[in-house]
């Protein structure tokens, strides 16, 4: 029996330990247990998730496209594109774009999250940068969850808002009113704040190009501290309540002071500043891609896409001066080859359509620039610091080749500088959904559209909803 | 294999009973690694003994488990002997010396056997009436059988015959002496002593004796107590019916196992048919029967592919045991729930050296009989009635003529029968086997060459392998079997079959200058100009496959087997497309476009280890038995593929990938690694009371890595229970009643044939960031994904009477699958679409009833008939909200035939069609019945209704053999009842025609024209806008699959050119059928009808 013995020893030795011998895998894909060994894993998964943001059917072209037509910035040269400028969000032509930028949008989410899941689980050699993985992936969820909410959802506090989700897996996260979403969205804003601290050192101007650390390089292409502060400046401009205003203003003179992120000084550089990069100097923080040429120049210089588009007429007046200067802007919509007539060009790549220099700055899309936060932080001091007002909006408009701030000091006046200088960015619409105006003038046909309070919000997919019940298992 | 053949153990005296384990035992020898050879045995045994009054028999036995001594005696002579003796450190003489004192009995040692007899006064007269008995045994072709027991009966005295099948035997002489000689897979044979003569005994092979017991892969089970549904069936049976095509032999003989009908596919050598045991489990709405619900295969104890059982060379098959229901697959576990094949290749049997071989030619023909298509003019009539040629200004009037006038030149071309030829293929099979030195060694080799219908397409398989196995010491034996296979595959260059049947009869495919058309009536491209360029796409693929057994006897009763295999595999294919191909000439291709090579391949291993401990003990004396199984096993398996793809050809000929320009645009080279493991532990008890009443417990836990972690030990088990009715008191007085016995089991099994990685969460590399590469979630894992699982129900009554002449087994089976794996659907918050989820439940039930009869017997003439039948219904019990949704989709594609909808309360095999009240005659419109029994002649996807199951009621086979002398006859059908089919050809070739192309000859002559036809199509005007019940018929067929004849020749002018024995045989294959539907059969590659001869030459 001694031989049974041995054997059964020999059996128990050999399958001892077999759970790693368990697992399937496949060479082209990593399990994320094996993932999150090491820092290098850790920083594999938080580039993933800036990839996937900037890819062209989110942040990379789409969300600025589909808001900007949104914002009557341009003349689709096709009619496919009417009903959506009409805001018949229900329309089906019009359906399959917020769809799909909501299941992108709430994929990267569930990404970070499991990103966030794993980081926690995390046992491997203690990670040097723990605080800024942490830090970028809570205040990208943050930032995702707010751009949903401001297309998703009303702007009414006591209405309904978004899921905000924050575990990964297939439970399902219950619809919170948009009042509890903009607490989430500040919470963990709040908590990114104070991760981020560190780029007090590592974002620097000049910007730091290259570094033995990987997360220390490019900090503009990260979710920053600063990208917080404008954020924030972002979410009280949008939330509105008593007294966000001040507080935005406060965050985006934080940004403003900093100095880190000045506007050009040479106006005429203006025409390039965004063009297929991220801003050198003026860019809070944006986004790495260097493949968006083709589908940029698909929807704003070709004509016979669906998608293709031209600027309005009036925007193109919006540059015009009276005093003898020039606003540079103007370059931003011209006639390129292949095209026929003006297009808008300003965040395209100079050199790929043969009109320009390569501008400074790593390709890219622009999240958020300090033009804004001057013109958030000049509405804020409107009322109560109107010089200071002015001092913020003179300062964008020399900036851009004027002598000063050529409209009055008003609301619309500010508006008019938003239109100027944030087209094809894709934040315009977002303000005029702040203003909440009755009517919207459509671009194609000059009509009044009554804005009802469905035209303010893009509709949910109705698997959201469809599915919510079957998942009661 | 000498003395210790005549062993007995003293202690459970009833010698039938252990003559009949001592078989098994030896049979379980013979398959795991082969006879036994004698060993030398240590003579020096020092033993430690106590006895109280112990009887001596006991003694007798003790000291044969302690020592490798066989005893031998007179039962009646010791029965009384008691012994009481403690001592130590004593010499088996000297022990035996004490326990004999006082007793009158006396020893004798003869190398290991020890002969024990009682002393008389009358000895020496005794020693001196004592006789010899000299004779030899040999098998019904006079080859002299090695090894054979020779007993006397009433005694445990015998002998075995040496290397040339003689014997000597001495004994005490008496009156009436029989000697029965028995053989492992030989029927016992006894015979008279006659004194002064020698006894020639002749001994037969007992057909019933592989029915004995039942192979599952892991260990050998008594049928006596085997309570699981299992199909056995022989080698040569399975010749019978096809010699080369293994899959339909198997579903011809095993009731319920069924090819899945792939009508497109007809006979077509490189595509692989799909087989099904008993229902179907999972449910899939894309792929239903493709791999999905596969039974798992084992061959000699390896888990191997469908596609490798296919290209088997059939001469080498043993047995197959084809094991259904839970008891007996409970050893398989997770993979168990599409029920198991177990096959086991032949072993050497013979002792001398053996040389085999076998030649199967055959000839195919295609039978295209079922397209029924126009005649030229026929065709252009019906061009013109569809209005093809109307107009005002009369623009298509020289069309027309220049048609007709083509058709009066008596242009009539057989599109249909361009690509194909009458084939010749061939199958070689030659085996070497023989024993020596206590080693036996075989070596195979096949080659087989088998060709379709289609112009140039083959299959070649060959075949290459060597065994040999060695025993040590009676205590250990090995065997190591090596093969390599490869399989090298071409398709036909005439490509799909369907683009030659819709070309038009008044095209010719040559112009007045004999050159190839090109482009012929309605701008279709000429198949045939395609088929003579340089394209090609061949496949080849490689296995090499290694394994190691051992059987090790440590005790008696215990003894240890263990497999270890190792096998490495790689395949490629190539697909070449010339430059000039037409599909390159209508698109704007650019010149550095056109051509392309498809390069794709990879390569695959896999080790598994198997270890099962194995126990058997007899309680009493009628036959109680205990035996137990216990064992784990281990395997790993991983492979790699890639895939290169290149174009810009600049010349037809040059058709190497190394003439490609580039990478087509957007395309990269692709590849991946895959990596699979299992781990489970496996234990089977089973008892017999008294030769009546038997159960049986099976557990297996198995580790997975498909499974996630949480909850990767799975335990899976079955019990069974069973009752001998023949062994009863008041059945054991009917002679004819040989065997009737009950069985019912019961057990959960389970399926993990969906692979990959669900239960966890994958990162892939994907497009950089900043310079970096980062990585993403692919896909959501669901942690707390588990197995498929099946719970299995059976009952069965197997009866045997009339010695054998007839024979019924009927099984009855319900099996319900729970925690399907399938996909739900998830708010897209959550970031994903769907996940997976065990979710689905289905459930199969049904029954398989095999009936054989042997109506005569005699020496010269056998008949034997057998009928199968086996019924199967599938119900969908559960599906997820995400297959509901592909359901819809499904439902509304508008395809030729309807696709797969998984309804719940319907069968996953319905056919979902609007049911139709006909054509109304006076406007030649379908009027079509809505669900709520409305009629309207708007056509709506929603109204579809399951009208149909394309799972026949009923389906098996009919065989019948004749034997006349070395004369044989087999004649095979088999049949579907109570089936239904969506008819395409119909639906398509009849009604929703295209004009441009070829149809089905009824479209001229079965449409409504005028007001009050009542027919069976509508006007052309209004053909059917989608699935319609009109077209869903009843199929009911009979098969005459098969017909050999075959013929052993034997003599001695055999010898004289060198052979033993000589084979002939010739053979139909898919001779006839009767259908009650009336459809085209083959679509994409037609079917086939063979004859084929068998020469098996001996050697």
């Amino acid at each position: 029996m001694k031989k049974l013995a041995i054997l059964w020893i020999l059996a128990v030795l050999l399958l001892g330990g077999c759970d790693d011998f368990l697992t399937s895998r496949d060479k082209s894909q990593v399990l994320e247990k094996v993932l999150f060994t090491d820092r290098e894993g850790v920083e594999d998964a938080l580039y993933g998730i800036y990839a996937g943001l900037a890819k062209s059917g989110l942040y990379g072209a789409e969300m600025s496209y589909r808001l900007d037509l949104l914002a009557q910035f341009y003349e689709p040269l096709t009619s496919s594109l009417y009903d959506m400028l009409e805001y018949e969000f229900d329309d089906p032509g019009v359906r399959p774009f917020q769809n799909d930028i909501w299941k992108s949008m709430y994929r990267s989410i569930s990404d970070i999250n499991n990103f966030l899941d794993n980081l926690d689980a995390y046992e491997g050699k203690e990670l040097r940068f723990e605080n800024l993985y942490r830090g970028e992936a809570l205040g990208l969820r943050a930032y995702l969850h707010f751009d949903l909410l401001r297309m998703y959802a009303s702007v009414k506090m006591s209405e309904r808002g978004i899921p905000y989700v924050t575990r990964f897996g297939s439970s399902v996260t219950s619809f919170s009113t948009v009042k509890e979403c903009y607490d989430f969205i500040i919470g963990d804003l709040t908590e990114a704040e104070r991760l981020l601290r560190q780029d007090d050192t590592l974002l620097t101007l000049p910007r730091v190009r290259s570094h033995e650390f990987i997360m220390c390089r490019n900090r503009e292409l990260h979710f920053n501290w600063y990208a917080v502060q404008a954020t924030l400046a972002r979410v009280y401009y949008m939330r509105g309540e008593p007294g966000d205003l001040e507080k935005a203003g406060q965050y985006a003179r934080t940004v403003i002071e900093s100095e880190k992120f000045p506007l050009i000084k040479n106006p005429q550089d203006v025409r390039f500043v965004v063009a297929g990069v991220v801003a050198e100097t003026e860019s809070i923080w944006g986004l790495s891609n260097k493949k968006l040429y083709e589908v940029l120049h698909s929807h704003y210089v070709e004509s016979d896409g669906n998608n293709s588009i031209a600027p309005s007429s009036a925007q193109i007046k919006l540059y015009v001066t009276t005093d003898g200067t020039t606003d540079w802007r103007k370059d931003w919509f011209r006639t390129v080859i292949g095209s026929s007539g003006d297009r808008s060009v300003k965040i395209l790549d100079p050199v790929e359509l043969g009109i320009g220099d390569e501008p400074a700055g790593e390709k890219g899309v622009n999240q958020i620039r300090v033009a804004e936060m001057y013109l958030i932080a000049a509405e804020a001091a409107l009322d109560t610091e109107p010089e200071t007002a002015r001092k913020y909006l003179d300062d964008l408009a020399r900036s851009r080749g004027l002598e000063q701030f050529n409209e009055l000091l008003t609301l619309e006046g500010i508006d008019k500088e938003w239109r100027r200088e944030l087209v094809q960015e894709g934040q315009v619409w977002f303000l005029m959904k702040r203003r909440h105006p009755e009517k919207v003038v459509a671009v194609h046909n000059n009509q009044e559209i009554i804005m009802t309070e469905d035209k303010w919000q893009l509709l949910i997919p109705d698997d959201e909803f469809e599915f919510r019940e079957d998942f009661t298992m | 294999m000498e003395k210790k053949r005549n062993a007995r153990t003293p202690r459970w005296g009833i010698r039938q009973k252990i003559l009949l384990m001592m078989k098994l035992k030896l049979f379980l020898v013979l398959i795991v690694c082969g006879p036994v050879t004698a060993a030398v045995h240590s003579q020096n045994n020092i033993l430690d003994v106590q006895w109280k009054n112990v009887a001596l028999e006991q003694v007798i036995w003790e000291l044969e488990q302690k020592t490798d001594y066989t005893f031998m005696y007179w039962t009646a002579e010791i029965q009384d002997v008691k012994v009481t003796l403690d001592i130590k450190q004593k010499s088996i003489n000297d022990i035996l010396d004490l326990c004999l004192r006082n007793t009158g009995l006396k020893y004798k040692i003869n190398d290991n056997a020890v002969v024990i007899h009682r002393v008389q006064q009358q000895q020496a007269e005794r020693e001196a009436e004592r006789i010899v008995v000299k004779g030899s045994v040999k098998d019904t072709k006079g080859e002299p059988l090695p090894g054979v027991t020779i007993r006397l009966e009433g005694t445990s005295l015998g002998v075995t015959t040496n290397q040339d099948g003689r014997f000597e035997f001495s004994a005490p002489n008496r009156k009436g002496m029989v000697l029965v000689a028995s053989f492992i897979g030989m029927k016992e044979v006894r015979m008279h002593v006659v004194p002064g003569k020698e006894l020639n005994f002749k001994m037969e092979e007992a057909v019933n004796e592989m029915d004995e017991v039942v192979v599952n892969g892991y260990f050998t089970q008594n049928r006596n107590s085997y309570t699981g549904a299992v199909t056995t069936i022989k080698g040569d049976q399975l010749l019978e019916v096809s010699k080369t095509d293994v899959l339909k032999a198997l579903s011809f003989s095993v009731p319920g196992l069924r090819i899945v009908t792939d009508n497109a596919s007809g006979s077509n050598p490189n595509k692989v048919p799909e087989i099904i045991l008993r229902g179907m489990n999972s449910l899939d709405s894309e792929n239903m029967e493709q791999g999905l619900n596969r039974p798992l295969i084992i061959m000699d104890g390896v888990e191997i592919s469908l596609q490798q059982l296919y290209d088997l060379d059939m001469f080498d098959i043993d047995r197959v045991d084809v094991l259904k229901d839970a008891s007996a697959t409970a050893m398989y576990g997770e993979k168990a729930a599409n029920g198991v094949i177990v096959v086991v290749r032949k072993r050497v049997m013979e002792s001398k050296l053996r040389v085999r071989y076998n030649f199967v030619p055959n000839i195919g023909f295609p039978d295209v009989s079922s397209f029924n298509l126009c005649s030229p003019w026929e065709k252009l009539e019906l061009e013109r009635l569809y209005g093809k040629y109307d107009s005002n200004t009369g623009a298509f009037d020289e069309l027309y003529n220049e048609k007709l006038k083509r058709i009066n030149a008596g242009v009539n071309t057989d599109w249909k029968s361009i690509p194909l030829r009458n084939s010749w293929s061939h199958a070689h099979s030659l085996s070497i086997t023989g024993r020596g030195s206590g080693m036996d060694y075989g070596i195979n080799a096949s080659y087989s060459d088998d060709r379709g219908v289609m112009k140039k397409d083959y299959r070649r398989n060959l075949g290459l392998g060597f065994y040999f196995s060695y025993h040590l010491n009676n205590k250990l034996t090995m065997s190591f079997r090596s093969d390599f296979y490869k399989t090298n595959s071409k398709d036909s260059p005439y490509g799909n079959y369907s683009d030659w049947v819709v070309l038009n009869p008044y095209d010719s495919p040559v112009d007045e200058n004999g050159e190839w058309v090109k482009v012929l009536s309605y701008e279709k491209l000429n198949p045939i100009y395609n088929a003579t360029l340089s394209s090609f796409s061949v496949a080849e693929s490689k296995r090499f496959t290694n394994s190691l057994s051992l059987r090790w006897d440590i005790v008696k009763g215990l003894y240890f087997t263990g497999n270890a295999n190792y096998s490495m595999a790689n395949n490629q294919s190539d697909v070449y497309v010339s430059p000039d191909d037409s599909r390159f000439m209508r698109t704007e291709t650019k010149e550095d476009e056109k051509g392309s090579y498809d390069l794709n391949g990879g390569n695959d291993y896999s080790w598994a280890l198997s270890g099962v401990l194995n126990y058997s003990l007899s309680l009493d004396e009628n036959g109680t038995i205990l035996s137990l199984h216990g064992g784990a096993d281990v395997s790993q398996s991983g492979g790699s593929t890639f895939a290169f793809r290149g174009v810009g050809f600049t010349k037809d000929r040059l058709d190497d990938l190394n003439f490609a320009q580039r990478y087509p645009n957007e395309g990269k080279p692709s590849g991946s690694e895959s990596y699979s493991a299992t781990v489970a532990y496996f234990a089977n008890a089973n008892f017999i009371l008294k030769d009546r009443y038997f159960v049986d417990f099976s557990w297996r836990t198995s580790g997975n890595s498909v499974i996630s972690k949480d909850r990767r030990w799975s335990p899976y088990w079955s019990a069974g229970i069973g009752w001998n009715i023949h062994n009863e008191f008041f059945l054991a007085n009917l002679e004819w009643v040989e065997s009737f016995r009950f069985r019912a089991s019961a057990g959960y099994v389970g399926s993990n044939n969906f692979g990959g990685t669900f239960a966890q969460t994958i990162y892939e590399y994907g497009e950089p960031y900043d310079d970096y590469q980062g990585a993403l979630p692919s896909s959501m894992g669901n942690d707390k994904l588990k197995s498929q699982r099946t719970l299995k129900l059976n009952g069965g009554v197997s009866l045997d009477l009339f010695e054998g002449r007839l024979g019924v087994n009927v099984d009855f089976y319900k099996e319900t699958s729970k925690d399907l794996l399938m996909d739900i659907s998830l708010p897209s918050s959550t970031g994903y679409d769907k996940v997976k989820y065990n979710l689905g439940e289905s459930s199969n039930r049904g029954y398989e009833i095999a009936v054989s009869g042997s109506v005569i017997r005699t020496r010269d003439w056998g008949w034997t008939l057998t009928a199968t039948t086996s019924h199967t219904a599938n119900k969908i019990l559960k599906i997820s909200n995400s297959l509901k949704n592909v359901n819809d989709a499904n439902r509304d594609d508008n395809t030729s035939s309807p696709k797969i909808q998984l309804e719940e309360g319907e069968s996953a095999t319905s056919i979902y069609a609007v049911r139709s009240a006909g054509i109304d005659p006076a406007s030649g419109r379908e009027i079509y019945i809505k669900k709520d029994g409305t009629y309207t002649f708007t056509f709506d996807p929603k109204d579809k209704v399951a009208l149909g199951n394309t799972t026949p009621i009923m389906q098996g086979s009919l065989s019948t053999g004749v034997r006349w002398k070395a004369l044989t006859v087999f004649v095979g059908m088999s049949y579907t009842f109570g089936g239904d089919i969506y008819n395409s050809t119909r639906a398509g070739k009849i009604e929703n025609i295209s004009i441009e192309e070829n149809v089905d000859r009824r479209a001229f002559t079965e449409r409504w024209k005028n007001v009050n036809d009542y027919v069976m199509y509508p006007s052309v005007q209004w053909p059917s806008a989608g699935h319609t019940e009109r077209f869903v018929e009843r199929n009911n067929e009979l098969y005459l699959s098969a017909i050999n004849i075959s013929y052993n020749l034997e003599g001695d002018w055999l010898k004289k050119i060198g052979l033993r024995r000589l084979g002939l045989g010739i053979g139909f294959s898919d001779i006839a059928r009767l259908s009650t539907v009336k459809y085209e059969r083959g679509t994409s590659y037609p079917y086939m009808r063979g004859y084929s001869f068998t020469i098996s030459p001996t050697f």
